[in-house]
């Protein structure tokens, strides 16, 4: 059962890397070279 | 409330609003690079600490590499927590012969302190050797707590730094919010909560007599030390099983107050942080207003729900009202000493501040006070919030709302300057989908379960909000235990395990993923075109959004549980 719990717990923080990954490759991405949310209406 | 109860209130607002913002201006300088208040003493140890890890204080990292220091740090602490569970009964300062902690209990426990949620699936006194709390709990009540606020510190330097590519030292942020914060307030505390009577001794159970002669078995240990650090650092987690309303944890009114403002005193000291190292105080008030508002709407709801006494008595005619041998109102799972009021201002305060300790027993509550309770942490733990982490998710929705308002006014969304865009939206929508995904999925699977329907207590609206709390809790990393959920079995301990897993870390890691990506940009010069992000209407638009996500998740499921039996 000890196993099983290791295993469970190592997985988790496997996953919440990739989540970082996966994070990172959405910094930066998507944004328009304008600045804004697509066309900047603001002063 | 009794003249004393809202003079003890009185006094809870006056302490945070009095010490507040110089603590906050003091965590600030904590967070800062360079040299802060108590260097002489704080530096040779955190030095020793720097070189022992073999952590170079020096060098700053990007986001990826704080999340990934984090993760590991977590992940080790753990495993760490288990083993010492599991291995306990073969360890010293055991002197109530704990055995080891059974596996799928120990995991949720350990979950539960790395997560700084605090949700106990077990009795403190009768399930742990004081070794187990002394070594494991506390010092994962510091650590986590220090997780927390360095998560802050690391957001909000991407938001206050032009240009840059770090957000500081995750190592760095550790341990210098563990020695220089927590742990001078933690001694503090703990020896004023001594002063009234909490106990601090080594102790296992002592057999004494009663008066009628019958045995009874007195627990001892080292209760004041682990409650400060719990109040403070919104940890939660009780010495013993009765948490905060056993005598020897809170024993008097004065404690009571104490431990009060130990909870709320570092959740509204961080807007105070905030609106420092941005260099705009302005801000920080906002901030401030409008996790105070929602806070004071909260406890105010519960205090008089709870004072107004049970419904149901009522139309029996019972007298529910304060008189000389009464504190009045609905005393079901209250303690005499605090009475409705003063619980009533706990449950609200420990609900809003992802603290989790109790000082008596919400599933007796009247449904309005335990709508509320559940809506405080529905809400994503913003009003306060837990230490650190709440000022974060405050930020993603100050995000949220700078964009909301950039599209009914057609500006540009800025945010001190800094422009928000597609994918600082991206991770906030990640941010904000990670806690009512655990919330709505696992109480759903829970109601579908013969096994998990089996822990209730009460059939119907109310076993559905005891099943609710039971999950919206430990997402929220609260630890707040309704007292309804028999809880410790294998259903609940893996689902609530995961629940607190994802409730912490898949919502750091979008947090620290918008400072990376705040911390690259320039900021544009505040003009009059600006959408000011610190005056009143922007405090209303903010607790609006706030108010409004929540309800639109969660309505649905709250009408079916508290608010059902409110109407029934």
């Amino acid at each position: 059962m000890d196993v099983i719990v290791v295993v469970a717990v190592v997985a988790f923080f496997a996953a919440a890397v990739g989540y970082v990954v996966f994070c990172e490759k959405a910094v930066g991405s998507g944004d328009s070279p304008s600045g804004g949310l697509g066309r900047s209406t603001g002063s | 409330m009794t003249a004393e109860q809202w003079i003890i209130l009185a006094g809870l607002i006056g302490l945070v609003l009095i010490i507040g913002p110089p603590l906050g201006r003091y965590i600030a300088a904590v967070l800062g690079v360079g040299s802060a208040p108590g260097d002489r003493i704080f530096s040779p140890v955190e030095r020793l600490v720097y070189r022992l890890v073999g952590v170079d204080a020096e060098r700053e990292q990007r986001w990826t590499a704080y999340a990934l220091s984090l993760l590991a740090f977590s992940v080790v602490s753990i495993l760490g927590l288990y083993g010492l569970l599991r291995l306990q009964g073969l360890l010293p300062f055991n002197p109530t012969g704990a055995t080891a902690v059974e596996p799928w209990l120990a995991f949720n426990v350990a979950v539960s302190f790395v997560t700084n949620t605090n949700w106990q699936n077990y009795g403190g006194e009768a399930t742990l050797s004081h070794l187990s709390q002394v070594v494991g709990l506390v010092t994962q009540n510091f650590v986590s707590a220090a997780v927390g606020l360095a998560v802050m510190g690391a957001l909000i330097r991407g938001l206050a730094r032009p240009r840059s590519d770090t957000i500081g030292n995750f190592w760095v942020d550790l341990t210098r919010l563990t020695t220089r914060l927590l742990l001078p307030l933690s001694l503090l505390l703990a020896v004023a909560l001594v002063s009234q009577g909490v106990i601090q001794n080594t102790t296992g159970f002592q057999e004494v007599h009663t008066l009628e002669g019958a045995p009874q078995m007195i627990p001892g240990g080292p209760v004041a030390s682990q409650v400060a650090i719990k109040q403070l650092g919104t940890n939660g987690g009780g010495f013993f099983n009765a948490n905060s309303s056993h005598p020897f944890e809170n024993p008097t009114r004065i404690s009571n107050l104490l431990e009060l403002a130990a909870i709320l005193l570092i959740p509204f000291a961080a807007p105070f942080t905030y609106g420092t190292m941005v260099g705009r105080r302005r801000q920080g008030w906002a901030v401030f207003w409008a996790m105070f508002l929602l806070w004071l709407a909260a406890t105010g709801i519960v205090v008089v729900a709870e004072g107004g006494g049970n419904p149901t008595l009522a139309t029996y005619g019972v007298d529910q009202a304060i008189s000389q041998v009464s504190p009045g109102g609905n005393m079901e799972g209250k303690e005499v000493r605090f009475g409705p009021g003063l619980s009533a201002v706990w449950a609200a305060t420990t609900t809003a501040t992802s603290n989790g300790s109790v000082n008596s027993m919400h599933d007796s509550y009247t449904p309005a006070g335990a709508t509320v309770t559940l809506s405080n942490m529905l809400l994503g733990e913003v009003s306060p919030g837990g230490v650190g982490v709440g000022l974060a998710g405050m930020l993603i929705f100050v995000i949220l709302t700078v964009f909301i308002a950039g599209l009914m006014v057609g500006r540009t969304p800025e945010l001190l300057g800094k422009k928000i865009q597609a994918s600082e939206m991206k991770l906030a929508t990640l941010y904000l989908l990670a806690m009512p995904v655990m919330v709505l999925g696992i109480a759903g699977l829970a109601v579908l379960l013969p096994e998990a329907l089996a822990a209730r207590t009460n059939p119907g609206p109310w076993g559905l909000a005891e099943i609710l709390y039971g999950v919206a809790s430990p997402a929220n990393n609260n630890g707040s235990a309704f007292a309804g959920l028999s809880s410790n079995t294998p259903f609940f301990n893996i689902t609530q395990a995961l629940a607190m897993l994802v409730g912490r870390f898949f919502l750091i890691i979008p947090v620290l993923a918008i400072a990376g990506s705040l911390v690259r940009k320039q900021p544009s010069a505040t003009t009059e075109g600006s959408f000011p992000t610190d005056s009143p209407l922007f405090v209303g638009l903010l607790i609006g959004v706030i108010v409004i996500v929540a309800g639109l998740t969660f309505f649905p499921v709250l009408s079916l549980g508290p608010i059902a039996e409110a109407l029934g």
